[in-house]
């Protein structure tokens, strides 16, 4: 009779290790900025659509939301921090050039990190309407704007 | 003067050490809180059995955790890499109840901070259960608070083979190259549910209980990284969940003494997952 109640406790525990399972509802990888489609805004301000693309895909977990040794410090979680770690900073990865140089996106690290697809590390390169768009807000004096 | 000076370093390095570990707050819907929060509720020190039984019990606790899936490894930390997370199927806790009335059980679980499936983890749990109706071998009603506190350490963002991976392959590139990561998880958890127990069903069978209850959750993340450059990736990230979770399970006394709990527990978003446990009674019954 025991062996029998072992037997239904083992085939019991069996039985609930098959109901055992995850429910994670997880959201999809960061895309913005990189569908072909994409068109560079001529004139872009910063608040609008630079930040956008930075906040969507630099200033995520692991990359640029907080300081630490390995970003050079670099945070770009809103606009005015942004502008003040970028414009006229000299790079973190590689001094002397600075991150943006205003007006000048062909001497900017930040527009030569994007060309290289070096960055962004995570999801998908960005598009080159995209980086169109941050290199003509770099172009036209990288405006608090 | 020197003392000047060595005051202006202390208040420098001071902040400096301030902002280096400036907690980073998460949306309660990321991808890292979420994944933390199914941790911290696979790690929930539940009722795991009837509150019935000797006076004295010590036992050990199995949780059975289902491994992530790659997918889901992958959509921390924006998708750079995999996270390391499944170093064990199954998590053994140690619990120690005591019955000092019969209406009243004390619970603690605990684990000491030794090396295991490749991490250091060290939990403490406690529990408290009070019945507010009905008597023993008749459905009863209790209400029962537990705490968690656990701290886990181990490779979780850059495990030794993520160090190795070639940095030109997607997804090891933050890895690639550097050091083994030593990171912390460090979950805390308040909870409260209301458990009803039941009659043994037959004579000598098993008991049942079901519980129902809240959660709130402060998890936080230490990484701790060094890249490829020697420089120091060092993230704290917090988020506050807050979860109700439902269990049911039963208690069966096979031979004098000997206790085994089987439970099913499920936290919505998080998981569902079976424990057993397996304890040794004495001294008089309440």
């Amino acid at each position: 009779m025991t062996g029998h109640r072992a037997l239904v406790g083992v085939l019991g525990v069996l039985a609930l290790g098959l109901f055992a399972c995850t429910d994670l509802k997880l959201n999809p990888l960061p895309t913005v900025g990189s569908s072909p489609g994409d068109v560079p805004v001529a004139q872009p301000s910063l608040r609008t659509d630079v930040q956008p693309i930075f906040t969507a895909r630099c200033a995520i977990v692991g990359c640029h939301i907080a300081a630490t040794e390995a970003n050079y410090g670099l945070v770009l979680t809103d606009a005015t921090t942004s502008r003040n770690n970028i414009v006229n900073v000299p790079s973190g990865k590689y001094p002397p050039f600075l991150r943006v140089v205003p007006g000048n996106s062909v001497s900017s690290v930040l527009a030569a990190m994007i060309d290289d697809q070096e960055m962004p590390k995570a999801g998908p390169p960005l598009s080159q309407g995209t980086i169109d768009t941050i290199k003509n807000w770099i172009d036209q004096g990288a405006q608090d704007n | 003067m020197m003392r000047h000076r060595a005051v202006v370093v202390a208040i420098v390095a001071g902040v400096c050490a301030g902002a280096a570990f400036a907690a980073v707050p998460l949306d309660d819907d990321s991808n890292e809180a979420q994944i933390m929060g199914y941790y911290d509720a696979a790690l929930a020190f539940t009722p795991l059995g009837a509150p019935e039984g000797a006076l004295f019990q010590a036992g050990i606790d199995l949780t059975y955790v289902p491994g992530l899936s790659e997918e889901d490894r992958q959509t921390t930390f924006a998708g750079t890499k995999l996270e390391n997370t499944n170093f064990t199927s199954v998590v053994p806790r140690p619990r120690l109840r005591y019955r000092p009335h019969p209406d009243w059980l004390l619970e603690t679980g605990f684990f000491p901070k030794v090396e295991v499936f490749g991490v250091k983890p060290q939990m403490l749990a406690l529990g408290t259960a009070w019945r507010f109706a009905g008597r023993e071998d008749d459905p009863s009603w209790w209400v029962r608070a537990h705490y968690f506190r656990g701290d886990i350490e181990g490779p979780i963002t850059c495990s030794e083979d993520a160090v190795k991976d070639d940095p030109n392959q997607v997804p090891s590139t933050v890895c690639a190259g550097g050091q083994v990561s030593s990171d912390r998880f460090r979950p805390e958890t308040y909870g409260v549910e209301v458990m009803v127990s039941g009659a043994h069903l037959g004579r000598g069978g098993p008991a049942w209980y079901g519980s129902a209850g809240y959660s709130h959750e402060r998890l936080q993340f230490d990484t701790h990284f060094v890249n490829y450059a020697g420089l120091l990736d060092d993230q704290v990230l917090v988020a506050r969940l807050d979860r109700g979770a439902v269990s049911g399970g039963v208690s069966w006394e096979p031979w004098r003494g000997l206790r085994v709990d089987g439970e099913i527990y499920y936290a919505p978003e998080a998981l569902a997952t079976v424990r057993l446990a397996v304890a040794w009674g004495w001294g008089k019954k309440p």
